[in-house]
């Protein structure tokens, strides 16, 4: 058991050092994006008709009158603060608008999530069980189907179909839980896809295990030999994916956002992007792509839990 | 090879993109740029196949131009994306040690931890709008999965055994890796090409969707989605037309990906279509 715990710390400090750089250099290139920008980042700000003046105060005080080793070195400074800048369409710290927005994103994914494994699980199962039969073609069909439906296709048509035609749910917006199903739905379908094909392959791999014919020879009734013992073994490679599918989630939450006009982070990047709000783009990138390669990590570290033999790898 | 209908399927579609995109001009019934106000948001009809939008623009002829955007993105994307990934993989995989590390490590994690398209977006939002910052901006994250997966073959097969007889006789290394680990490579990547072309329109109709793709008033589909949304009530067929586009061709390529697997390589066939 002490061999095991200290196996598994290892393992653990070893993804963690393994992580650290990683998240060093995508702090360091988000900080290097701007300096992408052609010309004057402050005159793509603040337009062709801002007057010299304006445009030098504003470059003095987002720092860009420095060298460009010395921002670097203030970016980091302010960053172990939680200091990502200051928006220059809000006016406020890009941290607090970030906060009040991130909550709203970390809700669709999930509920996304729920939408996903909801239709994936019992679609999955019924594939394996009726292998090679038509609820099999079917339903790999479907997945295909949902695989190649992009979001921005799938979000108009549902709100054609389940808002205008039959008027049960609302266009857009939040602040219930109605609003909330359409975005779900629309974001956790291609991931439902994506999942019910690693149940099934995973599922079928289970079938053939002894421990499911002597479960069949005790007598158990055979939802419960799937549901019970064969699905808790099936869905261990599914929690992998689950954790690798959450950074398309992030991503996708971005055109869901839009279409829906749900206020989370991902809308919150495209109106930063469009308003030239630098030091807001800068600061939801950020937060997308540490959260993504956290969201890794934590994912390999419960897979670890799960399987050992992923730690003694 | 067992006939699939479905493949078969796959592969008119996908004749029928490349011949909108060779000869749109030609088939198009009407210019995709000329407006007529007076007939603007008209439902499907006998004078516009698939009707017209809020300028009176025919939707058949932009979703035809639209077509010829996106086949010449994707074939520039992969393209570029396979080259540069196939040399970095193979540099890589062949001589490993600290250059491979570097390269898997570190470039390719740390571009990883931007999901999706979120790389090709960051770019394009600093960089603006255009063809050319488009294509390159797609290729920045694009060679990533190519130079993995070249990796993975190559350090799979610099290890056979006539492979090492080759070396072992002087055979040099730019002979080695084009004549002796290549051809083994070829298999799995034409799979990825197939699959990757999808995930490009995919990732320049989202782009193009989200206004930070090509700007208008080159018709794209994903530009014609996000302006059918203003008309979701009043004109549906604004969002159905282009919409069917893409899943359309996304579902031919992943069918197209899928049949060329069980035809390559029949280790990584899969039952389920």
């Amino acid at each position: 058991m002490k061999t095991l715990l200290i196996a598994a710390a290892e393992h653990f400090a070893a993804r963690f050092l393994y992580t650290a750089p990683v998240v060093f250099l995508v702090v360091s290139l988000v900080f290097f994006l701007i300096h992408l920008v052609p010309g004057d980042p402050v005159e793509q700000m603040l337009g062709e008709r801002a007057q010299a003046a304006d445009i030098e105060r504003m470059r003095q005080e987002l720092g860009l009158d420095q060298p460009v080793l010395t921002q670097y070195v203030r970016y980091l400074s302010r960053l172990v603060r939680g200091d990502l800048g200051r928006s220059f369409r809000f006016n406020s710290p890009v941290t607090q608008i970030i906060l009040t927005r991130y909550p709203a994103t970390i809700l669709l994914t999930l509920a996304s999530l729920l939408v996903a494994l909801l239709l994936s699980i019992p679609a999955g199962v019924q594939a394996a069980v009726h292998r090679g039969r038509w609820p099999d073609g079917a339903l790999g069909f479907l997945s295909l189907l949902g695989l190649s439906f992009p979001n921005f296709a799938l979000g108009p048509l549902l709100i054609l179909v389940f808002s205008v035609e039959a008027g049960w749910l609302p266009v857009s917006g939040s602040g219930s839980l109605l609003h909330l199903i359409l975005p779900a739905v629309t974001l956790g379908t291609a991931l439902a896809a994506i999942l019910t094909r690693m149940v099934r392959t995973s599922v079928l791999e289970e079938l053939e295990q002894d421990y499911v014919r002597t479960a069949r020879a005790k007598g158990l009734a055979e939802p419960r030999v799937r549901y019970k013992h064969v699905l808790r073994n099936g869905l261990i490679p599914v929690v992998t994916l689950v954790g690798l599918q959450l950074g398309a989630l992030l991503s996708g939450a971005m055109v869901t956002e839009t279409i829906f006009s749900w206020p989370g982070i991902g809308r919150l990047t495209l109106q930063a992007i469009n308003s030239r709000d630098y030091p807001l783009v800068q600061g939801c990138f950020l937060t997308i792509a540490v959260t993504y390669v956290l969201v890794n990590l934590v994912t390999d570290l419960l897979y670890s839990v799960v399987d050992p033999r992923i730690r003694e790898a | 090879m067992k006939r699939n209908p479905l493949t078969f399927a796959s592969l008119a579609i996908l004749a029928v993109l490349l011949l909108c995109a060779a000869a749109a001009p030609q088939l198009a019934p009407l210019d995709p740029s000329a407006q007529e106000l007076a007939n603007r948001l008209q439902p499907p009809s006998s004078a516009h196949w698939f009707g017209t939008d809020e300028l009176g623009r025919d939707v058949l002829s932009r979703v035809i131009f639209g077509a010829r955007i996106s086949v010449w993105i994707g074939i520039s994307v992969v393209a570029i994306s396979l080259l540069v990934g196939a040399a970095i993989g193979s540099l890589a995989g062949f001589y490993g040690g600290w250059l491979d590390r570097l390269l898997n490590l570190i470039v390719i994690n740390t571009l990883m931890a931007f999901p999706g398209i979120l790389l090709a977006l960051a770019f394009v939002a600093f960089l603006g709008p255009g063809i050319g910052k488009l294509i390159l901006a797609l290729s920045l994250g694009g060679w990533i999965g190519y130079a993995r997966l070249v990796r993975g073959e190559v350090l799979k097969t610099r290890e056979r055994d006539y492979v090492q007889a080759a070396r072992a006789l002087g055979v040099r290394a730019g002979r080695l890796m084009i004549v002796h680990i290549w051809p083994g490579v070829v298999a799995p990547v034409m799979v990825q090409t197939a699959i990757g072309l999808a995930a490009v329109i995919l990732s320049e109709a989202t782009l193009s969707f989200l206004g930070l793709g090509v700007p208008p008033p080159t018709p794209t589909w994903g530009g014609m989605l996000n302006d059918g949304r203003a008309h979701v009530f009043d004109a549906p067929h604004l969002i159905v037309f282009p919409a069917l586009s893409v899943m359309l061709v996304i579902l031919s390529f992943n069918f197209l990906g899928d049949a060329l697997r069980d035809r390559l390589d029949p280790r990584l066939r899969k039952e389920f279509l």
